[in-house]
């Protein structure tokens, strides 16, 4: 198939050429610049069955996602297999899988497809990437990876086609019986071993022995994988030379090469290097980013749910909910106009979004209530310009947390300056529709709440005064109590806000009494610089620090100057820039960039409280 | 033709668990070989042309076709490029073909 094709299109031809010079630049790139954290992957399996037995069950399915989720992340058991000499090659390919959420009409869904065909083994001609041919069509390969399950004729295990390909026909499919690691999958391929081998080819690995039949001239394009006449079958025991590649022989046990499901348990690090830099490259698009581990975009009135993808919402004079959107090619509805979404609103925007193509909007109403509306992938719920209830009599903006799929955590000062917080747990509001669970405290101004991981959550206020207090939600109980609080310190005239880059990483920023700002932060072990202490970064701003985190170990830090324009700062893993106490001007005439609002009333505007090519961005690439 | 050369035109899978002593083993396409994640093959016509199925980079079988010269029990097979291999057939049976690689 990949020679055919190369043979047969040059633009084909073209692409490939292109993804193997991003590989070779990724292998020499200076590691700062690469692509950090764990790329999450949405996937699509596609069953295609002739007799029902073939028709493999969702924990079929759900085994074979474990399996991937494992291999992936050098989390499998069996890792320990590895023989002693070829230990230190093992790599963390950080690349994780879920059942995509939303359909490509934007759709709930459960990630899964389910077609009768009257095809009883399909080959490796693609037909059963097409309902014309008896099979099911692709979903757009840049947003998910699609992998058909299905009966193939000749024995044949799996076949993956390379990035560069037909978009109708990327991806890869798995035989039923060697899908997954229960019900239909057959030994020895019934450890789900076989999807794990073809992904690696979809995110452009080769064959561990080159290729070239038996012959010891053909590469796989991988630095640390040993030169290896053919491939090897069955489970070979160690060492097993061929090609010179004496004492310690093949890298039979590598997911590359032809041997059973048991027999293979590890990727090395430079082909982790070639999956990193396809991810980083031709499949970027289908990277949902996390900057922490897990896929958890950060709420505000900015989300990014995916690479090259913005929402931003603001209050227009109307004081209703305005909405534009950045999807990599410009501005949408378009360069000037803004999308109407209704309401009276007495705060800005919070949105949150826990799936690609989803946002949850919260506002607080004439009432001071909160309201809540949702964009599911299709439209708007409850309707295009109506709003959720959701009770409460709120004294500050609702600030908005997802650390999962379906899960949100909204929170409020009310009216007694306590915090309040409820949440969505799938299925229904807790503590109810209209109810609200009281967290303590004495809150001068609006809270910031992050979650770094799974069930955690983490919420900063400002006290009375003026300090810095923290509490925490560890999975099954608030710390450091229900209703108390950490001191952290400081004299703060802002509300903090707080950005999370990776598990048990917290950092907080504050404008002080100087109007200076200043920085804290939690390493997993201790506050820094010190648990009351406090880093000085310069600066003369005026009100609230916005902050993005689009990588781990990467911080940018934007602020309001007494010249209202915007100012910039970046921590880059190593030093702050442009240095300790500076600033970047980035110019222009902001009222406030968390409350600004479109002119002139009515549907469109023309100040966008966004740099027009947005700076988390172009940074990204820089 | 002879009735030798009817049995060798065929779609033969590399039944490479067989393989011995320098020798490849070949059997019918549809022979149930033990399940692996790459067969190679070859189809051989009467009309002279030749296909070798190659175990693809992404592992669907990639074929390349040629000519094929049979000249008693040698057998030269020839690629597109017209770089040639020479074989000396050991064993030909309806369920079963040996080919040993010829010095050059
Ligand atoms: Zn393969």
């Amino acid at each position: 198939m990949h020679r055919r094709l190369l043979s047969a299109s040059p633009a084909y031809r073209n692409l490939r050429s292109e993804v193997e010079n991003e590989a070779r630049a990724y292998r020499t790139a200076d590691a700062a610049q690469r692509l950090t954290g764990v790329a999450r992957i949405p996937v699509v399996v596609h069953v295609v069955w002739n007799t029902p037995d073939q028709n493999v069950s969702d924990a079929q399915i759900d085994g074979q996602l474990d399996v991937l989720n494992q291999d992936f992340r050098a989390a499998n058991p069996d890792l320990a297999g590895v023989p002693g000499v070829f230990a230190p090659l093992v790599g963390d390919a950080q690349v994780e899988f879920f059942l995509a959420t939303t359909d490509p009409s934007g759709n709930p869904t459960t990630g899964i497809t389910r077609q009768q065909t009257t095809v009883t083994g399909f080959t490796h001609d693609d037909a059963v990437k097409s309902g014309a041919s008896g099979g099911t069509d692709a979903w757009p390969a840049d947003h998910y990876l699609n992998l058909w399950v299905a009966p193939l004729a000749d024995q044949l295990l799996g076949y993956a086609q390379f990035p560069g390909g037909a978009a109708a026909t990327d991806g890869v499919v798995v035989a039923h019986s060697a899908f997954g690691n229960t019900g239909t999958a057959l030994a020895p391929f019934d450890l789900g071993r076989t999807a794990t081998h073809e992904i690696g080819h979809w995110l452009n690995l080769y064959h561990i022995w080159g290729d070239d039949g038996t012959g010891c001239g053909g590469t796989d394009e991988v630095d640390d994988t040993p030169n290896q006449g053919g491939f090897n079958v069955g489970a070979p025991t160690f060492p097993k030379p061929s090609c010179g590649n004496t004492p310690n022989g093949d890298l039979f046990m590598n997911y590359m090469d032809y041997v059973d499901d048991r027999a293979m348990f590890m990727f090395t690090a430079g082909q982790v290097d070639r999956m990193r830099a396809t991810l980083e490259g031709i499949r970027s698009p289908i990277v949902v980013p996390g900057g922490a581990s897990r896929r958890i975009v950060p709420a505000g009135p900015v989300v990014a749910w995916g690479s090259h993808r913005l929402d931003a919402f603001v209050v227009g004079t109307d004081r209703s909910t305005y909405h534009k959107w950045y999807g990599g090619s410009g501005w949408g509805p378009s360069a000037m106009d803004y999308e109407y979404l209704g309401g009276t609103c007495m705060s800005s925007p919070e949105v949150a979004s826990w799936a690609p193509d989803r946002l949850d909007v919260f506002v607080l109403g004439t009432d001071r209530g909160l309201y809540h509306k949702w964009w599911g992938g299709a439209g708007w719920g409850p309707s295009d310009i109506g709003w959720e209830s959701l009770g409460g009599v709120c004294a500050s903006p609702p600030r908005v947390a997802s650390w999962g799929s379906d899960r949100l955590d909204a929170f409020v000062i009310g009216t007694d300056r306590a915090l309040y917080h409820k949440w969505w747990d799938g299925s229904a509001w807790g503590p109810s529709v209209t109810g609200w669970e009281s967290l303590g405290g004495t809150c001068t101004g609006e809270p910031s709440v992050v979650a770094w991981g799974e069930n955690r959550l983490d919420v900063f206020v400002t006290g009375t005064d003026s300090a810095l207090y923290h509490k925490w939600w560890d999975g099954s109980a608030w710390g450091p109590s229900v209703t108390g609080w950490e001191s952290l310190g400081g004299v703060c005239t802002s509300p903090p806000t707080a950005v999370s880059w990776d598990e048990d990483r917290l950092d907080v920023f504050v404008t002080g009494t100087d109007s200076a700002l200043y920085h804290k932060w939690w390493d997993g072990s201790a506050w820094g610089p010190a648990v009351d202490g406090w880093e000085l970064l310069g600066g003369t701003c005026v009100g609230q620090p916005r902050v993005a985190s689009w990588n781990a170990n990467r911080l940018d830090v934007f602020v309001t100057g007494t010249d209202s324009a915007l100012y910039h700062k970046w921590w880059d893993g190593a030093a702050w820039g442009p240095d300790l106490l500076g600033f970047e001007n980035l110019g222009g005439v902001l009222s406030d960039f968390r409350l600004g609002s479109p002119n002139g009333g009515g549907r469109t505007g023309s100040t966008m409280p966004l740099p027009s090519t947005p700076a988390s961005l172009t940074a990204a690439r820089a | 033709m002879p009735e030798s050369t009817t049995t060798l035109c065929r779609r033969w899978g590399h039944s490479f668990e067989e393989d011995h002593d320098g020798i490849t083993v070949y059997r019918p396409a549809d022979y149930e070989f033990p399940r692996a994640r790459g067969r190679a093959g070859m189809e051989l016509r009467q009309d002279g042309s030749w296909t070798d199925w190659s175990v693809g980079r992404g592992d669907a079988p990639e074929p390349t076709t040629g000519k094929w010269l049979r000249t008693g029990d040698d057998l030269r097979l020839a690629n597109p490029g017209g770089a040639e291999t020479a074989l000396r057939i050991v064993q030909l049976a309806p369920d079963r073909l040996e080919l040993r690689r010829t010095p050059s």
